[in-house]
């Protein structure tokens, strides 16, 4: 890459870079709000079942 | 289970506008670099991606000792949390390293050592999520946990350390240069700025994710608690 008049064309590899970022975060980020959701429904039907032993 | 903290919303939207801040910094704030052009402002996400995820790491392994000192359980949901979100954050760090690596280095991976000890940090940490769900007593696995969290943790500044203690073509951006490294350059103060912003902002997205992890480890005690109570 030395002795180049203009930087090489590594666009690509940024836009990949940044995709992966972002792609990797939302679906980290869609992971907890599925896990926090199927908790909550989970805590619920325990929450009845306790109520109908009772 | 109590409804989500104010705080928590307001941390949500503050991390999502300074993102969104972060990322106009890096597209149209920062120069583009002239011997490596675009790629290089990979590095800006790259640092900070493995600045949060080491400092999880760490906040792993300190909340192993406390963990270890109280035999509370809060310490271990804590523990957990900040390994996983690390995990997503180092491998993010580890990726992105390996796609500015190919134009620079003309390869996407190397067997250098600060590439190693990263890939092995990673590693560790994944067996330790792996060899948790081994463990059905939860006491038993906390202890384990604790004790894993906190030999790995050693792990982190020998990774931190190996650009500086060991000859490596992986660049010493702040603090140092390396005679044998490949892509390195010397930052203009645009340049510093946007990579301090970025590792504020990190820090910032880290403790809200943090804060949800924690928040989602303690009402998976309630339902496992519950369920014990049930079957009882």
């Amino acid at each position: 890459m030395l002795f180049l008049d203009v930087p090489p064309d590594t666009t690509r590899f940024f836009y990949s870079a940044y995709a992966i970022i972002f792609v990797t975060l939302t679906f980290y980020v869609i992971s907890l709000i599925v896990r926090w959701n199927n908790l909550r429904n989970e805590l619920d039907a325990l929450n009845e079942l306790e109520k109908d032993s009772k | 289970m109590t409804p989500t903290p104010r705080a928590l919303r307001v941390l949500e939207i503050i991390s999502f506008l300074l993102l969104v801040a972060a990322v106009w910094m890096v597209f149209f704030f920062a120069p583009l670099e002239a011997v490596m052009g675009a790629v290089q402002k990979v590095f800006y996400f790259h640092v900070a991606n493995a600045w949060v995820g080491m400092l999880g790491f760490i906040a792993a392994g300190i909340s192993g000792i406390a963990y270890l000192r109280t035999h509370d359980m809060k310490w271990d949901i804590v523990e957990v949390a900040a390994v996983e979100i690390s995990l997503v954050f180092f491998l993010i760090a580890i990726v992105t390293g390996s796609i500015w690596a190919y134009p620079v280095w003309n390869t996407w991976w190397t067997w250098d050592p600060r590439l190693t000890t990263a890939a092995i940090l990673e590693l560790i940490y994944i067996a330790y999520m792996l060899l948790r769900q081994g463990i059905e007593d939860p006491e038993r696995r906390a202890r384990f946990g604790a004790v894993y969290t906190l030999i790995g943790g050693l792990s982190v500044p020998l990774t931190f350390m190996s650009i500086r203690l060991f000859r490596t073509i992986h660049p010493v951006v702040v603090g140092g240069s390396n005679a044998a490294a490949q892509g390195g350059f010397d930052m203009s103060p645009r340049m510093l700025q946007s990579m301090l912003f970025s590792i504020l902002v990190f820090s910032v997205i880290f403790i809200t994710l943090f804060w949800h992890r924690i928040r989602i480890g303690v009402l998976a005690q309630t339902v496992e608690q519950l369920k014990l109570k049930l079957t009882q």
